[in-house]
């Protein structure tokens, strides 16, 4: 937890708090013992208002961010992971696309999600398939507020175009309702090198909206009920490769997504009702092409989820998953159904400085026969400033619907990724060390965390003759390490904040079904050894400047190590002002992007922009303060 | 003096972070074949703009990568499909930069540079001054003016047609969208006919009978399965036709040298008489897992040369047979071997 306060609180959220209605799912960090958690702090998010999850991640965590320029796709993987193996989950529920197990980074604006957090490592055995790498969870506060607010706000780069967000927030007696809304119009027309000539990335235009709102109605203390509804829609021109001289491809997004759920707390325990439904189409089109490809899908979730104290030393927490998933495509025989339901138990037990919590979740579906999955954790304080902890798990990744159905290739026969992985973090709190009092202002901490990971099963694409066709093809074998430096002082109105990451990740091929590969042995493509950042901010007053630095290594592009894309630093600026006028206030910022012009490719062949200047400027109202 | 200590901890890791870590680019050098040769384009992986092009004399010890680069100091494109000799020249056809590279043999020298095509595949020679393209989108066959290596024409045909054979003044072309195997009158580009035959054709062989094989890898879509045929030039239709089992997809029609026995690739390698009525249910070659992807065969060594993309990203390798089925030592080769060209006469 990186928080963050003093003359920025007032910035980050004026209102008051009233209190906070658990809503999200039950199961929460305390389910996860033993994992490394990072929860992205509110300068960091307050700074990041125009970007998308993508850039966040990229600038500030050690995960791998595959991406294909302004405005295109882009995906993230962690600890050496496959992007299949990172669980993006919106208040619980998993939000990668069923049919291609694709989730597109840069469709997530930062803005929309209040808490967003990084869960390290496997944890199958509390969030299901795919959680085999990391979770990247994405919540609201759920917040009674004693004061409505209106926030208003655009944003204007000269590398890809326009951005401009809506944020109301608003309570009423029981019933507290935040509505964000954001327009993108995005020409992506930016120079880029190519050899040595400058060129103008063309056909890269994006246009984008997107509504979500979050409502929780409190019937009593003790229950509540919670409805979001998100709506996203995203009409994009595919951009030329650099090998290409002109692309003609379109792709269009369509999500509806529901949930409600709702809530009772007893004495000890506390129940949940979770339910959602997602309805998805992903349009493409390449006029080059014959026929365009549409893929509609349709998940229904339903999840009752128990939890109980005995006492303060034992809980236990439980559920039951129930998930429909219906997609069709052109691509596929007929529309096809998968069903997968599964129960979860989770066991905890606190007693001093040692908490310990073991979970175990079974899956029954019609194909993939997932195996049993269990995780082991342990925090455990050993004195004021050195925190350790240590975690087991099982693993599993089931293969998307595509996998499983597409015409021709299709492999209703696939087995599920299966794996373990297991990590140790060492806490340190130095501040405390020294005998001084760590706060939201005042620290210098060390995180240093070492992981394993073996993966079996792994799915991947291959030809067979001349017809591809998905495999359980090879095993991976990942491991590395993460360094976290945090450094946070205040001095009378002026304050510095220093964050640090480093990550080391091996990740090769250790066994191949592929006769006379060469990838046995080698490093993934597309994950770097070195991966580092830091984001260095001075504030005074109501004035903020931010340096941020990433550097990512050299990564592979052929499996058999042949050829690498370079390594690249990339650096940029920001300058924040806020100027309060009674109950409003006005924000603006200017930014440079790509600060020393590094021409880089962060995927090969797909152009990055040089330097470039962005510009936002945002307004807040509030509502009078009242008594209440 | 925290502050300072700081300070220091952002500016080495930022330092650290501008180090570069790669090693030097291989450095330029000439290209010089010592004789004709066996070259092999390599596809390089789609997008990736490393389609490339591999020299060998026939031994692992005089087999060079890269030599479009090395003899240019460019690369090639994406996706380099097919390759032919044509009055002394080899035309490269880069499929995903539509675009045919014209170069010198031995010295792979480029002396131009063919634009203005769409999604080009083969290139086949039709009268001493001019030659065909056939292309995957366009909709059409692009005529290629032979003294000036420019675009001269073009003639409409619907679907992705694919490889072609001249015989008798009459080109045939095959269309992996149809069940269509086209004649054009190469004298006066015109569509003359179009015979019936299986769906999806992609390659074609004359035999010492004059009689043209035709191997059609069906449809997908309409579940059409693949199938062999035997197409009479005189008489404009197929006199034989063999059909696969689904799904079945074999592709890459190849004849020996004395024009009688054919060879193609169906996940493993079968050779088959033309004298045969019924399609080869043993391997000639099993593929024992291996990615076989394409084959050429050197009439004048009479070696089967076999391509394995293995994974499709990493350098593939060739292996070769001879008329028997044994294997020979094999050759190293660039990113998804895709096809041979023989100038070792």
């Amino acid at each position: 937890m990186l928080l963050f306060s003093l003359n920025l609180s007032a910035q980050i959220d004026s209102s008051i708090q009233l209190r906070t209605v658990q809503i999200n799912s039950i199961r929460n960090e305390n389910n996860s013992t033993g994992l490394k958690q990072e929860k992205t702090d509110s300068l960091i998010k307050m700074i990041s208002i125009d970007k998308s999850m993508g850039t966040v991640l990229s600038e500030q965590s050690p995960a791998l961010v595959k991406n294909y320029g302004p405005g295109a796709l882009s995906s993230v993987s962690m600890r050496g992971g496959s992007a299949y193996h990172t669980a993006v989950l919106w208040k619980g529920f998993s939000l990668a696309n069923p049919m291609n197990g694709v989730m597109d980074f840069n469709l997530l604006p930062t803005f929309l999600f209040e808490d967003i957090s990084i869960q390290y490592g496997g944890a199958t055995a509390i969030w299901g398939s795919g959680a085999v790498s990391g979770v990247i969870h994405l919540n609201d506060n759920n917040t009674f507020i004693n004061r409505n607010s209106l926030k208003v706000g655009s944003r204007y780069s000269n590398a890809s175009g326009w951005a401009n967000f809506i944020d109301g927030k608003f309570s009423i007696k029981n019933f507290s309702s935040s509505i964000k809304l954001f327009l993108t119009d995005e020409k992506n027309a930016y120079p880029f090198q190519q050899d040595d000539e400058m060129k103008k990335q063309v056909h890269a235009e994006s246009k984008g909206s997107g509504l979500i709102a979050e409502n929780t109605y409190s019937i009593n203390t003790t229950t509540a009920i919670n409805f979001n509804f998100w709506y996203q829609y995203a009409n994009r021109n595919i951009a030329p490769v650099m090998t290409e001289a002109i692309s003609n491809a379109v792709q269009r997004d369509r999500n509806y997504r529901y949930n409600i759920t709702f809530t009772k707390d007893g004495n000890k325990g506390r129940f949940a009702f979770r339910n959602a439904y997602f309805n998805e189409s992903l349009y493409y089109n390449d006029s080059a092409l014959s026929q365009p490809s549409n893929s509609l899908c349709k998940t229904f979730i339903s999840e009752p989820e128990y939890s109980y104290a005995f006492n303060e030393h034992h809980s236990i927490q439980t559920g039951i998953n129930f998930t429909k998933i219906n997609a069709i495509t052109a691509e596929y025989n007929q529309e096809e159904e998968v069903i997968r339901e599964s129960i979860y138990l989770s066991y905890r037990f606190q007693f001093r400085k040692l908490i310990l919590s073991a979970s175990a979740r079974k899956e029954f579906n019609n194909y993939e026969k997932p195996p049993f999955a269990f995780s082991l954790g342990a925090n455990y304080k050993m004195n004021s400033w050195i925190k350790l902890l240590a975690n087991y798990s099982t693993v599993y990744r089931n293969p998307q619907v595509n996998d499983l159905y597409w015409q021709p290739g299709g492999n209703i026969d696939l087995l599920p990724e299966t794996g373990y992985t297991y990590e140790g973090m060492i806490d340190l709190d130095l501040l405390h060390f020294a005998r001084k009092i760590h706060n939201d202002t005042n620290a210098i901490s060390i995180q240093l965390t070492a992981f394993n990971k073996n993966i079996d099963n792994w799915i991947a694409w291959t030809p067979h003759g001349i017809l591809w066709t998905p495999g359980n093809i090879k095993s991976v074998h990942s491991y590395g390490s993460e360094s976290v430096f945090i450094f946070r002082k205040q001095f009378a109105k002026t304050g510095i904040r220093l964050s640090a990451f480093y990550g080391y990740t091996v990740s090769e091929t250790t066994s191949s079904e592929i006769p006379y590969d060469a990838s046995v042995g080698k490093q993934l493509i597309y994950v770097p050894f070195h991966k580092a950042g830091g984001t260095f901010s001075v504030y005074y007053r109501k004035s903020i400047v931010s340096v941020n630095h990433t550097f990512t290594g050299v990564r592979f592009i052929n499996t058999d190590n042949s050829d690498l894309l370079e390594s690249y630093g990339l650096s940029n600026v920001q300058i924040d002002q806020r100027i309060d006028m009674k109950n409003n206030s006005l924000g603006a910022f200017f930014r440079i992007d790509n600060l020393f012009n590094t021409d880089y490719q962060s995927v090969q062949n797909r152009p990055q922009p040089l330097r470039t200047y962005s510009i936002g400027i945002n307004l807040t109202f509030r509502q009078q303060k009242n008594h209440s | 003096m925290k502050l300072k200590s700081t300070l220091l901890f952002f500016l080495v890791l930022t330092t650290f972070s501008c180090k570069k870590d790669t090693e030097d680019q291989t450095p330029t050098k000439s290209f010089e074949a010592n004789a004709d040769g066996i070259y092999i384009s390599n596809e390089g992986g789609f997008t990736a703009g490393k389609a490339s092009i591999t020299y060998s004399d026939g031994t692992e010890a005089e087999t060079i990568q890269d030599v479009f680069r090395i003899a240019n100091d460019e690369n090639l494109g994406d996706v380099c499909h097919s390759m032919a000799a044509i009055n002394g020249l080899i035309y490269l056809v880069v499929n995903n930069s539509s675009k045919i590279e014209v170069v010198q043999p031995l010295t792979m020298k480029k002396v131009k540079t063919i634009s203005g095509l769409t999604s080009p595949r083969f290139i086949v020679k039709a009268t001493p001054d001019k030659a065909y393209v056939s292309d995957l989108y366009s909709n059409q066959i692009s005529i290629i003016n032979l003294t000036t290596n420019t675009v001269s024409g073009s003639i409409n045909l619907t679907g992705s047609t694919e490889d072609m054979l001249l015989y008798n003044g009459k080109m045939y072309v095959t269309n992996l969208s149809t069940a269509f195997l086209y004649v054009i009158d190469a004298a006066t580009d015109v569509v003359e006919d179009s015979i019936a035959i299986g769906s999806g054709g992609n390659s074609l062989q004359l035999d010492m009978n004059n009689k043209i094989w035709v191997l059609c890898g069906g449809d997908f879509v309409t579940s059409a399965p693949a199938s062999l045929h035997r197409v009479d030039p005189a008489t404009k239709t197929a006199e034989l036709s063999l059909t696969f089992p689904t799904p079945d997809y074999p592709s890459q029609l190849c004849i020996n040298e004395t024009n009688d026995a054919l060879f193609f690739l169906n996940t493993n390698v079968y050779k088959m008489q033309i004298t045969d009525s019924t399609l080869p249910t043993t391997a000639f070659v099993d593929a024992a897992g291996k990615s076989f992807y394409a084959m050429g065969y050197d009439r004048i060594s009479t070696l089967l040369y076999v391509s394995d993309a293995i994974d499709y990203q990493q350098a593939g390798r060739i292996y070769r047979y001879t008329s028997t089925g044994s294997e020979i030592s094999g050759l190293p080769a660039g990113i998804i071997p895709g096809d041979f060209l023989f100038l070792n006469n």
